[in-house]
C-alpha cells in the first residue's frame, strides 16, 4: 500500500502541493486528476524521488521510502509525463539499458525486451533510433521500460498521450490485468472517460489541494452529478470555455490595426 | 391583477425592478457586457467600472497573492493589457497599449475593433496588418494556450513563434512574400546558432556574439605576437601563411559545426512545409542566410588581421598591401568553406541516404581532428615553407594552404620566388572548382534532400552484427560482472559514437594529440614520450567529455532506475576507458614500438605505458562520482588556471619524467619488474579508493552544484 501523508512542496514561496494525503491500495487503480498546473506531476515526482518534498512523507507498506530509496525504486515502475528518452539509442537498446540498470540478469532483460517490443507492435522498429519514433511509439517504449522488472508499484503519468486507439484499448486491458495481479497503480490522466471506466477511486487535486478522494460511484451519488466530467467541472473552477473559444476565433479573424 | 403602490412598501416599484434586473445579471457570469457579471469578493474598488482604453470593453479583475495579501489587476480579456493595482492605481504600459479613462476613449478607437457579429471577412483586404497587430495577436494566441509560462524555452520554440508571426502577416500578397522572405532568412540565420554543438545550453541568441568574439581573437593575438618583429622575405611569407591558415581553419571549423545545418533539417521541413511557401522560396531564404552567415564570419575572423596588418608588413604602397591581404585571406577562408560544402554536396549526390549519414559522421569527426592538428602545426608549417619550396618537395603542390600563400605572393611579391608565385594559380583554380561543385550539387539535390527528410523512417530490421554481439558477450562474461556495469559500459560507447557534440569534442583532443605526435616524431626521446603524451591527452579528453551532459533531461531514467550503490557505475567508467581507449591506443602504438626497438624493450615500453596510463586514469577520476553524460554541467565553473597547470605539468613533467624513467628501467630488468608490480598495486589501491564498494556507498551526482550566487570567505564557524 502506498500512502501519501501531508505532502507539501513549495516553489519559492508558492505552495504547489499543499498538505496532500491519500492512499493507493494494492489491487486497484487510483485515478489522480486535476487541470494543468494543479500539482499532479509534482506529487508524482516527489513520490518517485526526482524532487524532494518540503514536508510530509510517502510510505510504502508502512515504511518511509526515504529509509530505503533503492529498495523502493526496485519495486517502482514509472511512466513520466513527457516522453523524454535518449533519442540516439534504439528502442531495444533503451530497454536493455533500463533493465540492466535495474540489475536484472542480461539474458532476462534481452528476452523480456524483445518480447515486450513485439507485443507493443514495435518489433520491426527495435533497431531504429528513438529519434525517428512518433510520440505514441515513444510512449509505448516508456510503458515497456516501466513494466520490464515486474514492479509492485506503478505510477503512470499521462501514459496514453499520443497513443493510437488500438494501443489505448490494449493499455486499458493491461491496467485491469495488472490490478488483478495485485499491483498498486496510481494513474494520472486527463482522459476522464478512461479514468471513469478503470479506476476504483479517484483523487481530484486543484491548486495543490485535494478536492475529492473517493470512488466514482460514491462521488456521483454524493454530488448528484451523473458523470465524472460533471463532477470534475464542478470541483475545479475552470474558465468559461465557450467564451474563451469564442475569443480565439475572434482573435484569428481580426485583421487590420486594432 | 397588479395594483401598483396600493400599500406602503419597503421599496419602490422601480427599486424592485432594478433588483430583479441585477439578480438576473448576477445569475449569468458571461453576459453581453462582461462587466455586468456577479461581483467577486476582494478589495478591488474599480471592479466593473474600468473600461479598456483600446477596445472599450469592461475589464475584469484578477487577483495575485503577494506577501499573503491579494493584489488585484484589471485585465482586458481581449487584449491582455492590464493595470496593476497597488496602494494606488498604477498604469502599466504594455507595448503601445494604454489604458485611459474609458469615458474619454474616442469612439473611433472603439469602433476599430470588430465586435462579435459585425466582423466581415472582406475587411482583411483593407490593408496590410501592422507588425504591432501581428505581435499582439501572437501574444494573445499564446496567452490563450497558456504558453506564456515557458519563457525559458523561448529559443527552442522560436520557430513556432516565427511561424505564428508569419501566418499573421497575411494581407498584401507582395508585401507578404517580401516580409516572410526576410523573416525566413532571419529564421534560418538564427538556426545556424541553434545547433547542439554550438549552443549546448540552448541559448542561441547569446551564442552569436560569443562565437563572433571568440573567432575574432586568434588573428588579433597573432598580430600582437608578430608586431615587434621586423619581417621580410621568407619570414614575412611564413607569417602571411599563419594568417591565411587561421582564416581557412576557422572557416573550416564553422562549416564542420554547421555540417547538418547546410540544408534545412527535418524540423524546418515539418513546420515550414504546411505553410503556403514554395520550396524555391525556402531554398532562396536558406541560401541567402548561408551566404550572410559565411560572409559575417569571414569578415569577423579576419577583422583584426586586416585592420592591424600594417603593423606587421611595413612595406610601401599601403593600399596595394591592404588589398592583397584582404583578397588573399578572404579567398582562403572562402575556399575552405566552399570546399567543405562541395564535399558534402558530392557525398549527398553519390551516396544513398543511409550511407551518407554514416560517412558524414566519419568525415565530420576527421575534419575536426585535422583542423585542430593544422591549427597547432601552422606556425611550424609556415616557417618550413622556405625549405620545402627550395627542396622542391611535392607536398607544396598538394596542400591548399601553400596555394593561397602563392596567391598572396603573386599579388604582392615578398620573396620573388617563381615556384611560390606559381602556386597562386592553383589557388584561383581551386576556388573556382569548389564554387562550381557547390553550385552544381547544392541546387539540384535540394529537392531530393527535402523529399528524403520528410519520408517516414523505415523500419530497420538489421541489428548489431555478430562481431559486435560476440564482443559484448565476451566482455559481459569476462569483465562486466554486474548488470549495471554492462549497462553503463554500453551507454558510454553509444553516446560517444552517436552524439555529435561529444564526437567533435573528442576529435579536438585527437587533433591536438596528432599535432603533438607529428612534432615529436623526429627524436628517440620524442618517440618514448609520444605514447605517454597521447594517453595523457586521451584520458584527460575523456574526463572532460564525460562531464558534458548528453540529452540531460533524459537522465531521469538513470535516477529512477538507480537500484544499486555507486560502485558498479564508477567501475564501468574505468573499465570503458581501459578497454576502449587505453588498450586500443597502445595497440596502435605496438607496430611502431616493435619496428624501432628490440622486442623485449618494445614489450616493456607497452606495459609501462599501459601501467602509467591506468594510474593516471585512476588519479584523474578519483572524484568523479557520476554516470558519464548524465550530470548537468556549468562550463563557467572550469578553473582555467588549474586546467592550464595540469596540462603544462602533463606535457612537461609527466611525459618527460616518465620517458626518462622508462628509458632507465629498460636497462635494469629487475627494477622494471618491480616497477610494474608497484604500478599494479597503486592502481588497485586507487581503484578501491575511487570506485570500490566503500567509496560507492554514497549517491551519484546528477546535478552540478555550480558556483554559489554569493561567494563567502567561509570565515564564519559552521
Amino acid at each position: 500500500m502506498l500512502e501519501i501523508q501531508r505532502l507539501t512542496k513549495y516553489y519559492r514561496n508558492t505552495p504547489v502541493v499543499n498538505d496532500v494525503s491519500f492512499t493507493v491500495r494494492p489491487g486497484e487503480i487510483t485515478g489522480y486528476l486535476g487541470p494543468n498546473g494543479s500539482g499532479k506531476s509534482t506529487t508524482v515526482k516527489i513520490i518517485t524521488g526526482l524532487i524532494e518534498a518540503t514536508s510530509g512523507k510517502v510510505l510504502l507498506d508502512g515504511r518511509d521510502i526515504r529509509e530505503d530509496p533503492m529498495g523502493f525504486r526496485r519495486r517502482l515502475g514509472y511512466v513520466p509525463e513527457e516522453a523524454i528518452l535518449y533519442s540516439y539509442l534504439t528502442g531495444l537498446e533503451y530497454l536493455q539499458l533500463i533493465g540492466r540498470l535495474r540489475s536484472l540478469p542480461p539474458e532476462e532483460v534481452d528476452r523480456k525486451a524483445d518480447h515486450l517490443l513485439d507485443l507493443f507492435l514495435l518489433g520491426s522498429y527495435r533497431h531504429a533510433p528513438i529519434s525517428s519514433y512518433s510520440k505514441g511509439m515513444k510512449q509505448r517504449v516508456l510503458i515497456s521500460a516501466a513494466l520490464l522488472h515486474d514492479p509492485d508499484v506503478l505510477i503512470l503519468d499521462e501514459p496514453l498521450s499520443g497513443i493510437d486507439v488500438t494501443s489505448a484499448q490494449l493499455f486499458k486491458h493491461l491496467l485491469t490485468e495488472l490490478a488483478r495481479k495485485g499491483k498498486t497503480i496510481l494513474y494520472i490522466s486527463h482522459v476522464l472517460e478512461v479514468v471513469e471506466r478503470v479506476c476504483a477511486q479517484v483523487i481530484i487535486i486543484y491548486k495543490g489541494r485535494i478536492m475529492a478522494a473517493d470512488s466514482v460511484e460514491h462521488l456521483r451519488g454524493l454530488m448528484n452529478i451523473p458523470s465524472l466530467e460533471g463532477i470534475f467541472a464542478q470541483l475545479v473552477e475552470e474558465r468559461d470555455l465557450e467564451g474563451v473559444a469564442h475569443e480565439i476565433v475572434e482573435t484569428i479573424q481580426t485583421a487590420g490595426p486594432v | 391583477m397588479l395594483l401598483r403602490d396600493a400599500h406602503p412598501g419597503y421599496i419602490r416599484w422601480e427599486e424592485y425592478e432594478d433588483n430583479l434586473r441585477r439578480l438576473r445579471e448576477n445569475a449569468q457570469a458571461y453576459g453581453e457586457d462582461r462587466g455586468q457579471g456577479p461581483a467577486r469578493e476582494g478589495p478591488a474598488l474599480l471592479q466593473g467600472l474600468v473600461l479598456c482604453g483600446r477596445c472599450g470593453r469592461r475589464m475584469t479583475v484578477r487577483y495575485h497573492g503577494r506577501k499573503g495579501r491579494p493584489r488585484p489587476s484589471y485585465v482586458c480579456v481581449s487584449f491582455d493589457h492590464w493595470i496593476r493595482s497597488g496602494e494606488e492605481l498604477q498604469y502599466q504600459r504594455r507595448r503601445r497599449d494604454r489604458v485611459e479613462n474609458p469615458r474619454r476613449t474616442p469612439m473611433r478607437q472603439r469602433a476599430e475593433v470588430p465586435r462579435q457579429g459585425c466582423f466581415h471577412p472582406d475587411s482583411r483586404a483593407e490593408g496590410p496588418a501592422k507588425t504591432d497587430d501581428k505581435n499582439t495577436k501572437t501574444d494573445r494566441l499564446s496567452h490563450f494556450w497558456g504558453s506564456g509560462r515557458g519563457r525559458g524555452r523561448r529559443s527552442r520554440n522560436k520557430l513556432g513563434l516565427h511561424v505564428v508571426q508569419w501566418v499573421m502577416s497575411r494581407p498584401s500578397e507582395q508585401r507578404r512574400v517580401k516580409k516572410s522572405g526576410t523573416l525566413l532568412i532571419r529564421h534560418f540565420f538564427g538556426r545556424f546558432f541553434d545547433t547542439e554543438a554550438l549552443s549546448p545550453q540552448g541559448d542561441p541568441q547569446a551564442n552569436v556574439t560569443q562565437t563572433l568574439g571568440i573567432l575574432a581573437v586568434p588573428s588579433a593575438f597573432f598580430v600582437l605576437v608578430f608586431r615587434p618583429l621586423n619581417l621580410f622575405g621568407w619570414s614575412l611569407v611564413a607569417v602571411r601563411y599563419i594568417f591565411l591558415s587561421i582564416s581557412m581553419i576557422l572557416m573550416g571549423f564553422i562549416m564542420v559545426f554547421e555540417w547538418d545545418a547546410l540544408f534545412p533539417d527535418r524540423r524546418d521541413y515539418q513546420i515550414l512545409t504546411p505553410l503556403p511557401l514554395g520550396l524555391s522560396h525556402l531554398f532562396l531564404a536558406k541560401a541567402a542566410a548561408l551566404g550572410m552567415f559565411l560572409g559575417i564570419f569571414l569578415l569577423d575572423i579576419n577583422f583584426f588581421g586586416v585592420l592591424l596588418w600594417r603593423a606587421i608588413d611595413t612595406g610601401p604602397r599601403p593600399i596595394n598591401l591592404f588589398l592583397s591581404h584582404v583578397t588573399a585571406v578572404l579567398a582562403a577562408g572562402l575556399f575552405a568553406a566552399l570546399s567543405v560544402a562541395a564535399l558534402q554536396g558530392v557525398l549527398i549526390t553519390i551516396l544513398p541516404a543511409k550511407a551518407y549519414r554514416r560517412v558524414s559522421v566519419g568525415i565530420q569527426t576527421a575534419f575536426m581532428g585535422l583542423l585542430v592538428m593544422l591549427l597547432f602545426l601552422s606556425p611550424m608549417m609556415g616557417f618550413a615553407m622556405e625549405r620545402l619550396i627550395k627542396t622542391n618537395n611535392p607536398g607544396v603542390y598538394w596542400f591548399p594552404g601553400f596555394w593561397f600563400a602563392g596567391l598572396y605572393e603573386a599579388l604582392r611579391p615578398a620573396t620573388h620566388n617563381p615556384v611560390l608565385a606559381g602556386l597562386g594559380i592553383r589557388a584561383v583554380r581551386a576556388l573556382a572548382w569548389a564554387a562550381g561543385i557547390c553550385a552544381a550539387t547544392y541546387l539540384p539535390f535540394y529537392r531530393r534532400h527535402a523529399r528524403k527528410m520528410l519520408e517516414a523512417p523505415e523500419p530497420s530490421p538489421s541489428g548489431p552484427g555478430p562481431l559486435r554481439k560476440g564482443t559484448f558477450a565476451v566482455l559481459d562474461r569476462l569483465l562486466l560482472h554486474h548488470p549495471v556495469e554492462s549497462a553503463v559500459f554500453r551507454f558510454i560507447g553509444q553516446t560517444i559514437t552517436r552524439s555529435m557534440k561529444h564526437r567533435l569534442f573528442l576529435a579536438t583532443y585527437g587533433g591536438f594529440g596528432a599535432a603533438v605526435a607529428a612534432m615529436s616524431l623526429g627524436s628517440e626521446s620524442g618517440l618514448l614520450r609520444l605514447p605517454l603524451t597521447l594517453s595523457f591527452v586521451l584520458v584527460s579528453g575523456l574526463r572532460a567529455a564525460f562531464n558534458f551532459p548528453s540529452e540531460l533531461s533524459a537522465n531521469w531514467a538513470f535516477q529512477v532506475s538507480e537500484t544499486s550503490h555507486a560502485g558498479p557505475y564508477l567501475r564501468a567508467t574505468r573499465k570503458w576507458i581501459a578497454v576502449c581507449a587505453i588498450l586500443p591506443l597502445f595497440a596502435l602504438m605496438a607496430p611502431m614500438e616493435f619496428a624501432r626497438f628490440p622486442w623485449k624493450a618494445a614489450l616493456f615500453h607497452l606495459a609501462f605505458g599501459i601501467g602509467v596510463s591506468m594510474i593516471l586514469m585512476e588519479i584523474l577520476f578519483l572524484g568523479f562520482r557520476k554516470v558519464p553524460f548524465t550530470c548537468s554541467h556549468f562550463p563557467g565553473k572550469i578553473n582555467l588556471v588549474a586546467l592550464a597547470v595540469v596540462y603544462i605539468l602533463g606535457f612537461t613533467m609527466y611525459s618527460g619524467a616518465m620517458a626518462r624513467l622508462e628509458s632507465w628501467l629498460t636497462g635494469v630488468p629487475s627494477a622494471a619488474a618491480l616497477f610494474l608490480g608497484i604500478a599494479a598495486c597503486v592502481c588497485l589501491l586507487l581503484n578501491r579508493l575511487g570506485a570500490g564498494d566503500a567509496a560507492g556507498s554514497a549517491a551519484l551526482d546528477y546535478e552540478d552544484r555550480g558556483d554559489p550566487v554569493v561567494r563567502t570567505l567561509n570565515l564564519s564557524p559552521q
